[in-house]
């Protein structure tokens, strides 16, 4: 026996224009296709920008059509036996979504899987925006495959972690259950700049306090920087990142 | 600084992202599936062109498939790649993320919010650990598995094959077997009594590096 879950993303359109109908036609068909790929589940969750009660005030203004789609997918909302349950975040800011989802996920997983019961991942990640369906992705990936949970994937008996992810238009497209994460710059990158002059390793050390060598060893493993005798050397990657930092600092 | 944009119907996110990062060269990667987005997607390319000038085009004949994607994406992806997802289909934006991850590259997306343009970075990587299978490590099992299966067997064959090719204890395939199904990266399947692999479309992700 097994726990699963469902999981997708759900947006409403508001653009002026006809297209919108269009998206929001296209939006409700994956979200259906995802779900009936998804086929039994025991809980579902659909992150969306707005709350039941926002969507239904969007709705209210947009087109009959429109307002029967999507009625057709809120009427899920707390309705037994799927029992989904719909869930707010903002979906256009990465860190935001990704932040909420990976308690989500730690949450849920860790309280099941300490029941010793086996529980399953359905993530479809066709609908929403880009960021919030990749912060979804990036922290279900990051939470499975962590030291806590990872050693539960392909168990043979109790409990078992079982994930399935895939993008549901016009057919299924599967995606990796790989070992990704999300990592924010350390802020070590910054020390770039001291290398632009190629400096020795002696000169860079006293220039940074760098004494232990740690930002030498971080800059040369995502291989931004090589050591050739004993001067520093930028390479093309290193070169690349002093530019968008300065880039991204600017905006 | 090489900027790899993904287009969808919007050239602003791609515009506004190259004249905000301001990069030597501009790749855009689109595609379409049907009449109606494949106008609306050439007038965005058509924008872009005339804004930023000269830009490398890539085609993507199904942006519904992540292997062509990945596959045609990869080819864009140097060291000074940098990988703005913003437009297109989320396929090809996911495609053009994970493999950016996987090569360790910058990922970046386009905000706008009161007329102002933002530029975000996506803090998106592959982790290391012992436990995980390294592809990017050419000498490990995994990676050569992965490689042979491919490259000799186009992408179907046994695991007594496999075990012969790679002349490794069974015991080591077995558990570089068992990540990579666990992965999604590929498929096994009974035949009788022989054991087969096939490869997922999601093990592309890793062409151009070791496999």
């Amino acid at each position: 026996m097994c726990l699963r879950f469902f999981l997708s993303l759900l947006t409403v359109y508001t653009y002026p224009d006809e297209i919108r109908i269009r998206l929001n036609k296209e939006e409700a068909e994956k979200f259906w296709e995802g779900f009936k790929y998804a086929r039994d589940f025991s809980k579902g969750f659909v992150f969306s920008d707005y709350s039941v009660e926002e969507m239904k005030n969007i709705l209210s203004s947009l087109t009959k059509e429109e307002r029967e789609i999507y009625q057709r997918i809120l009427y899920l909302h707390n309705q037994s036996p799927r029992n989904i349950e719909f869930v707010k975040v903002d979906l256009t800011d990465y860190k935001k979504s990704y932040n909420f989802m990976r308690r989500f996920f730690e949450d849920k997983i860790g309280g099941i899987i300490k029941k010793s019961e086996n529980v399953g991942f359905t993530l479809n990640i066709s609908c929403g925006h880009k960021v919030g369906a990749l912060a979804l992705y990036i922290s279900l990936m990051e939470v499975a495959h962590s030291k806590q949970f990872y050693k539960y994937m392909g168990m043979r008996g109790k409990p078992e972690l079982i994930i399935d992810v895939y993008h549901a238009e016009r057919g299924i497209e599967k995606f990796p259950i790989m070992h990704f994460k999300s990592e924010e710059k350390t802020g070590l990158e910054e020390y770039l700049k001291y290398i632009e002059n190629t400096p020795t390793l002696e000169e860079f050390r006293k220039n940074t306090g760098d004494e232990r060598g740690k930002v030498i060893m971080y800059l040369k493993k995502h291989g931004y920087v090589v050591l050739e005798g004993n001067k520093l050397y930028l390479t093309k990657r290193g070169e690349t990142m002093i530019k968008l930092l300065e880039r991204l600092k600017l905006h | 600084m090489k900027l790899v944009s993904t287009l969808g119907w919007s050239a602003s996110v791609v515009i506004n992202g190259a004249k905000i990062l301001n990069p030597d060269k501009n790749v855009v990667v689109y595609g379409y599936v049907n009449s109606l987005e494949e106008k609306r997607v050439k007038v965005a390319l058509e924008e872009v062109k005339k804004a930023l000038g000269e830009v490398v085009e890539v085609h993507i004949e199904n942006p519904m498939d992540f292997y062509e994607c990945t596959i045609k994406v990869e080819k864009h992806l140097d060291d000074d790649a940098v990988a703005n997802i913003t437009g297109g289909t989320k396929i090809m934006a996911f495609s053009l993320a994970l493999k950016a991850a996987v090569l360790d590259l910058p990922v970046i997306y386009v905000v706008t919010r009161d007329n102002k343009t933002f530029i975000k970075y996506l803090p998106i990587r592959l982790s290391g650990g012992s436990n995980f299978f390294r592809m990017n490590d050419c000498d490990s099992t995994s990676a050569r598995l992965l490689k042979v299966l491919i490259n000799k067997y186009g992408g179907t064959g046994s695991m007594k094959e496999l075990l012969h090719d790679l002349n490794a204890k069974y015991s080591t395939l077995s558990d570089a077997k068992n990540k990579l199904v666990r992965a999604n990266l590929i498929t096994e399947m009974k035949v009788g009594r022989e054991k087969i692999l096939m490869v997922n479309k999601s093990a592309y992700l890793f062409m151009g590096g070791c496999v």
